[in-house]
């Protein structure tokens, strides 16, 4: 979720600085509850599926949803090797997806299905990185038509024409309401490297 | 990619035609398996008085294996921040059988205190914070952070991993978490 919102608070920070927005007091030192994950989600459901990229893998794909309601609350993904080791994870807000992958999660099931759809890396027509969007020289970022791809934090033109060309298996998931987040599998070093966020319309 | 469009592009009309029906969600049942945990506490980050809470979750069979999800929520259950991350970047490979481990360490990462954006390093003209770190940083430049220090906004400083954290703040009029900084090894 970094950044997604850095623009708009950077405004709106002005904004409360402005008008003397009052200083939050001390947290209460309120115990915490512990249960069985889950425990008290009025939706809560989770799917996995297998990933084979070509030369490599098999890869566990998983992904889990609990909100008070279905359409709500947070689901995570996360990607294993075959000896349960995390390669990627990552937590999303479900309400910022309810216009595409969670626009029929109504129900456990149906928010099972949409979560089975959303991590099958079959959605994705980008299945390595050859199919990245080029990144011309003096371009502010990739572009893939008229929707601009936006390169992870840290990672530089060179390096990501570097990773295009190694034509690397590539896992795509949408991450919200109009983009999609794109990650890297180094199979030899047994990692994946976050890529960046392709823009579609919304 | 095209295939992509025309998925989401049915995906948006399919909402289009839900969104006033569909039957009421019903509690769904949560298979117990070897360490899936969470916590939850209560704080009030979006205003005095507010119930906001924070959600640890372990995820997976094996403790060692896991994947941990931190979740803020305000009082309607909105989402403002989450991150996942597996478990070994906070912990030694532990013991699969450590579900009570797990319970602790998801019962301290929820125990993160709120105080305020004054509270972050003040970030002077001739460089970064030491305070961040080697691999720290901000998204904002030098003057807009500064700006949000002053304002003395909501914040909270949840650790990523053994070595990182990220200070998030709140702010009222736009209803939305961000990353004032964070902090790396």
């Amino acid at each position: 979720m970094r950044g997604c919102k850095t623009i708009l608070a950077a405004a709106a920070v002005l904004t409360a600085t402005a008008c003397g927005a009052p200083p939050s007091p001390p947290s209460p030192a309120a115990p915490a509850l512990e249960s069985t994950a889950g425990a008290g989600a009025g939706c809560a459901a989770e799917a996995a599926i297998d990933w084979a990229p070509r030369d490599a893998g098999p890869y566990q794909i998983t992904a889990r949803a609990a909100g008070e309601t279905c359409g709500a609350g947070e689901a995570s993904i996360a990607v294993k090797d075959a000896t349960g080791k995390v390669l990627y994870s990552g937590a999303f807000d479900v309400a910022v997806m309810t216009n595409t992958i969670f626009a029929d999660a109504k129900t456990p099931e149906t928010t099972k299905a949409a979560l089975l759809a959303w991590i099958d890396p079959q959605s994705s027509a980008m299945e390595t990185t050859r199919a990245l969007p080029d990144w011309p020289a003096g371009a502010e970022q990739p572009q893939s038509g008229e929707f601009p791809f936006y390169p992870a934090e840290g990672l530089t033109r060179d390096a990501y024409l570097r990773l295009r060309a190694q034509d690397k298996p590539l896992y795509c998931f949408v991450q919200g309401g109009e983009s999609m987040k794109c990650i890297a599998l180094d199979a030899a070093a047994n990692a994946m490297t976050d890529v960046g966020v392709q823009s579609f319309p919304g | 990619m095209i295939r992509s469009f025309i998925l989401w592009a049915g995906a948006a009309t399919a909402c289009v035609a839900l969104s006033a029906c569909g039957p009421a969600p019903a509690p769904a049942p949560v298979a117990e398996t070897g360490c899936e945990r969470q916590a939850v506490r209560v704080v009030s980050f979006t205003a005095p008085d507010a119930r906001d809470t924070i959600t640890a979750r372990a995820l997976g069979d094996a403790c060692a294996t896991a994947v941990v999800v931190w979740t803020l929520q305000d009082g309607a259950g909105k989402v403002l921040w989450t991150h996942a991350a597996p478990y070994d970047a906070f912990a030694a490979a532990a013991d699969p059988s450590s579900a009570p481990e797990m319970g602790a360490f998801l019962r301290t990462w929820t125990e993160v205190a709120v105080d305020d954006t004054a509270a972050s390093p003040p970030w002077v003209e001739d460089g970064a914070p030491e305070a961040w770190g080697p691999s720290g940083h901000s998204m904002f430049a030098r003057e807009t952070y500064e700006t949000i220090r002053a304002a003395q906004l909501p914040r909270v400083c949840v650790p990523t991993s053994r070595e990182t954290e990220t200070c998030l703040f709140y702010d009222a009029q736009a209803e939305a978490v961000d990353v004032h900084y964070e902090r790396g090894a």
